[in-house]
């Protein structure tokens, strides 16, 4: 098995709140046959959580990737990106940004708090695949990534 | 006290100085006249005396009838002009006393000497000549007196005369005075403050405001001076108050612009959610259930999909529209032809747009005017049912303004619609008939707008529009 063919093997996190949102997003990723595992938490508090694997998330898989809203519920988007970056363990995980606002100010920020792509929502169901199976073949396939550390050695 | 009031009492003191060093000059010279007159009163008694002491010694030497009547006239010559009124000083009326005493001494021998005489005039000797003797020796004294009279009333002419040179000069002095005065007065008073209100005013001209009129004078200057100043003070209090308004409501109006900006933007991010689930799940169903719903469920499903892409299109509009205004980029030099060239390039349209003459380079926004011109050609098309649709971009320098227009062979708009298509709300409500304006038109205006332009139609419904734009070439150079 090669170096990105491991890479499939690990979950991508998503940081989501609305349940509209995941409902679309886990049936693109479906559609887009997309095989990295999709995990899902619904607030920046919990995607904290679980990145540090604290209470229910102890034992979990530490994802390859974070596809993470700005707009949540008490830890906001740009909190956890605040967070992730700033912590040893944990900023060397890349961290796209999915997000409905293509405003200025909101891109200019997350990429100064050290987001790794920053990407808007489609409308269009059929782009939203595209714009996700994109992500994959970027990122999943065509990168290197850095193999979760907990996994190395194993 | 006001001015008015001080010159009127000037005048009048000027009026009656004059006057009266007029009537004392008068007076004077009129008592010159009189000494003048006694002086040769004076002079004539003299010579009646000396006429007097002749005619005494021919009626001596010849008593007689003819030398008697030739005494008796010199006398009662004399007699009149001893009569002398006007004596003011009293070594003068003694002088006149003296006189009088010997004329009536004199008169009086002269009867004895007649009666000694007789009528034969036949002289004898004795008494006689003493007599004659005396009225010599009174005649004498009376002549030495009368010299001494008119020494004496001849010094009161010159005392007179003096007096009158006296008077003058001081009155001549006290009127070049008094008219120095006035004149100094008038200077100080008028002169000096309408120039010092005249600097002020200079002054304020460049916008300093201060008293150079100094105290508060209660005349007409310094009730002139004051209403300036309150009325100045008044009105530039009043332009500040309207600038520091004017400063407050553009404030105001910036704040509210820009929250209505950030309003709209912010509504266009949270509606684009649901309206991200609706297209969503309606593209589920038709896709999950689509070979199990009768053609009216797929119908009214379609119609939900093709709705909410057509809100996302306005949403865009709406987005694009906000940042216009919010997103403005740097001025930079633009050549327009390349812009053009990109535009066909991107619209992929190049046997339809025809650039008639050489656009000029100009220092704009280029992601903005690329926008417009985009805009603009692309209704152009849209809204064109000519079998080989026409877009025509032109240019002209206009004054101070560069001209722009796009012409071309669409469907035209209606006159009552020139304006409001470039209203936001009026362009959505008029959708019906021009289906899928969106704000364009709106992003267009506000783009020519915030460039300092203006934007305006010209159409024949069936035969096209021609949309006119102009930059302002100052702005460019900015």
């Amino acid at each position: 098995m090669t170096y990105q063919e491991m890479q499939l093997d690990y979950p991508i996190l998503l940081v989501e709140d609305r349940k509209d949102d995941v409902l679309i997003t886990q049936r693109a990723w479906k559609q887009g046959n997309i095989r990295n595992e999709l995990l899902v938490v619904d607030n920046g508090e919990e995607a904290l959580k679980f990145l540090n694997k604290e209470g229910e998330y102890k034992g979990a898989l530490r994802p390859i990737l974070v596809l993470l809203d700005l707009k949540l519920p008490r830890v906001d988007g740009f909190e956890v990106l605040r967070v992730v970056k700033r912590d040893e363990n944990l900023k060397s995980i890349p961290v796209i940004v999915l997000t409905t606002s293509d405003r200025d100010t909101d891109i200019e920020k997350a990429y100064k708090l050290g987001c790794n792509a920053y990407l808007v929502k489609p409308v269009q169901f059929d782009n939203f695949i595209t714009t996700l199976t994109k992500v994959e073949e970027f990122w999943l396939t065509i990168s290197y990534l850095p193999k979760p550390s907990d996994l190395q050695g194993t | 006290m006001d001015i008015k009031t001080k010159l009127r009492i000037s005048a009048s003191v000027s009026v009656l100085l004059a006057g009266s060093v007029g009537l004392t000059m008068m007076m004077m010279s009129q008592q010159i006249a009189q000494e003048r007159e006694r002086e040769s009163i004076a002079d004539e008694i003299i010579e009646g005396i000396f006429g007097l002491d002749i005619a005494t010694g021919e009626y001596l030497s010849d008593p007689g009838a003819r030398a008697e009547e030739q005494w008796e006239l010199r006398y009662s010559s004399i007699e009149k002009l001893m009569q002398l009124d006007g004596i003011k000083d009293q070594k003068e009326r003694d002088i006149v006393r003296r006189m009088r005493q010997d004329f009536g001494a004199i008169g009086g021998m002269f009867s004895d000497l007649k009666d000694l005489f007789g009528s034969d005039g036949t002289q004898e000797e004795g008494p006689g000549s003493e007599i004659a003797s005396e009225i010599r020796t009174r005649i004498h004294s009376m002549s030495s007196n009368s010299f001494e009279l008119a020494e004496v009333i001849h010094g009161s002419v010159d005392e007179a005369a003096r007096r009158a040179a006296l008077v003058g000069i001081v009155s001549v002095g006290i009127l070049v005075g008094s008219t120095s005065m006035m004149f100094l007065w008038t200077s100080r008073y008028v002169s000096v403050p309408i120039w010092r209100l005249t600097e002020e005013m200079e002054d304020v001209s460049v916008g300093k405001l201060e008293s150079k009129v100094g105290g508060v004078r209660n005349d007409e200057l310094g009730r002139l001076a004051g209403k300036v100043r309150y009325n100045l003070k008044k009105l530039l209090g009043e332009k500040a108050k309207a600038l520091e308004e004017l400063t407050e409501s553009n404030k105001l109006l910036k704040q509210s612009n820009s929250d209505l900006e950030s309003y709209s933007y912010v509504v266009s991010h949270d509606l684009r959610g649901p309206l991200r689930s609706i297209q969503s799940f309606s593209s589920f169903l038709l896709a999950d259930y689509g070979s199990t719903m009768d053609e009216k469920s797929i119908d009214y499903l379609k119609r939900i999909t093709i709705s909410a892409d057509h809100m996302d299109f306005l949403i865009k509009s709406l987005l694009t529209l906000s940042r216009v205004g919010r997103v403005f980029t740097e001025m930079e030099p633009v050549n327009l032809n390349n812009v053009l060239d990109e535009i066909i390039t991107d619209l992929n349209v190049t046997e339809k747009v025809e650039v008639v003459n050489k656009l000029p380079s100009i220092q704009t926004q280029g992601t903005w005017i690329k926008q417009l011109f985009t805009n603009l050609i692309g209704n152009g098309l849209k809204f064109n049912k000519s079998k080989i649709p026409k877009i025509e971009v032109m240019y002209q320098a206009r004054g101070e303004d560069h001209l722009f227009s796009v012409r071309d062979n669409g469907i035209g708009i209606e006159e009552k619609y020139h304006e409001r298509i470039f209203n936001l709300f009026e362009g959505l409500h008029a959708r019906e008939k021009y289906e899928g304006v969106g704000a364009g038109l709106t992003i267009s205006k506000k783009i020519v707008t915030q460039l300092g332009g203006q934007i305006w139609v010209q159409s024949t419904p069936g035969e096209g529009s021609t949309f006119y734009f102009t930059i302002p070439m100052s702005i460019s150079r900015n």
